[in-house]
């Protein structure tokens, strides 16, 4: 059993598991920005989010190789854990039958979450 | 590569931003920042709305609340409560400004002759105006001066012992080591932090022993009961978990950081605790007994003396911290080698 997770952490779990090989904090930024849209999203939000799951096991992280268009800097890749992997699941699970709940309370809603 | 040049941000408005991002976040905050650079406005705002959050997570992250608790009950027993809470946001900024790296021998030798000027300073001045008050016609101490003087290589001495015996200690053999080596590495810190545990757990009850019987009611109970829980902790928890059945590379990796990380935040509250009896013991008889028998030169000393232990504390904390973040640092960019 796993923590239960907070609706900003899905999303950025979310992100994570979307971009693949290619999560780091310019592109999770710009994917948890389109998946919050329209709420704004701070890039500073993200980074106290990734560093909080990192601490609690779900994600991993470590750095690349510099590269010139950071200004010689190194870029730090997320990649999600088995315990985020199973976290994220459970989240899904659970929007899912609060989804079911919802639309039977209130007889169908008007779109259908994506298979 | 013209273009690439245009895109960078101007020298002092990085620089500034850099100086403003906590050491263990920069390399990758700060390439973000750069990687997303239109104009030295947007930078300059993008990096006021991420630095702030940046700090508080690292804050967060470094936060070691027991270690928090004695400083500041620290500072408050000796300081008073005032003292004890401009202290506190100071502490949590300290840590999460802590360095990424081990401090550099230059720069830890001139804190410790700084350290040494300051201490001999104090002594000097406060010995001087003393000699005035009671119009005493020998010279200020010269005893105390040669004392003062001692201190520096002293301290230094003690700075360099930290550092060489830092460089002395390998801890994985390979630079590109494969899943099975970096196992084997973790497993071999797992086994020695074990048995460091129950040598330290055993010493810390048989002072905890030694303390209930021999000090005062009130002291004792206190210290006493502050050594057995942290002698509990060491005991049952305080080894390195072990690892995840048939985890890859990247999760042993993280794995390892984090227990290096642990382990460090737990060697810094032990460090405190061995020495809080020491300094709460200098405050009563040094500086609260001497007060109270009217001997102000023995206050002096007692708050030099204090302050003098406090930077052998914090020299043993940057020294061991530095190393594990050096570690933590090396693990980030290590690459495995595949069979």
């Amino acid at each position: 059993m796993v923590d239960s997770l907070g609706q900003f952490e899905q999303i950025v779990l979310t992100a994570i598991s979307a971009l693949g090989d290619n999560a780091y904090g310019v592109t999770i930024h710009a994917k948890v920005e389109d998946l919050s849209k329209p709420k704004k999203v701070t890039r500073g939000a993200v980074y106290a989010t990734l560093d909080r799951m990192e601490d609690k096991g779900l994600i991993a992280s470590w750095l690349s190789e510099p590269t010139p268009e950071r200004g010689g800097r190194s870029r730090r890749h997320y990649r999600l854990e088995k315990s985020g992997q199973q976290a994220l699941r459970e989240s899904a699970k659970a929007a899912r039958t609060l989804y079911e709940a919802i639309a039977q309370s209130l007889g169908g809603l008007a779109w259908k979450p994506p298979r | 590569m013209e273009a690439a040049a245009l895109k960078a941000p101007p020298k002092w408005l990085e620089k500034i931003v850099l100086g403003l991002i906590p050491p263990c976040a920069r390399e990758a905050v700060a390439g973000d920042l750069w990687e997303t650079y239109v104009s030295p406005r947007q930078y300059a705002a993008e990096a006021l709305r991420t630095v702030p959050l940046v700090v508080f997570s690292q804050m967060r992250r470094n936060l070691n609340l027991p270690v928090l608790l004695l400083q500041v009950s620290l500072v408050g027993f000796c300081l008073g409560d005032i003292a004890a809470f401009v202290i506190l946001p100071v502490l949590m900024l300290r840590d999460a400004y802590q360095d990424a790296a081990r401090p550099c021998p230059r720069r830890a030798m001139r804190t410790a002759i700084l350290v040494a000027l300051a201490a001999l300073a104090v002594l000097q001045l406060t010995s001087f105006s003393m000699d005035m008050a009671i119009h005493s016609a020998r010279p200020a101490g010269t005893s105390r001066l040669f004392a003062g003087l001692m201190l520096s290589p002293l301290l230094g001495l003690l700075r360099t012992g930290l550092i060489l015996d830092g460089d002395r200690r390998r801890w994985i053999a390979a630079e590109k080591p494969s899943a099975e080596e970096l196992a084997d590495s973790y497993r071999g810190f797992a086994r020695r932090a074990r048995w460091h545990n129950v040598l330290e757990g055993a010493a810390l009850v048989v002072v905890a022993g030694f303390a209930f019987f021999t000090l005062p009611v009130t002291f004792a109970i206190v210290l006493t009961g502050l050594f057995l829980a942290a002698a509990f902790y060491l005991l049952l928890d305080g080894a390195p978990r072990a690892l995840p059945r048939g985890c890859d590379f990247v999760s042993l990796r993280a794995a390892f950081q984090r227990e290096l990380l642990r382990r460090q935040q737990l060697r810094r509250f032990l460090w405190w605790l061995w020495f809080t009896p020491v300094l709460a013991a200098l405050y009563l008889q040094m500086v609260e007994g001497s007060l109270a028998a009217g001997k102000p030169m023995l206050t002096v000393f007692g708050g030099v003396a204090a302050a003098l232990l406090c930077f052998l504390i914090d020299a043993l904390n940057r020294e061991y911290s530095g190393r594990v973040r050096e570690q933590v640092g090396l693990l980030d960019r290590m690459r495995e080698r595949l069979a």
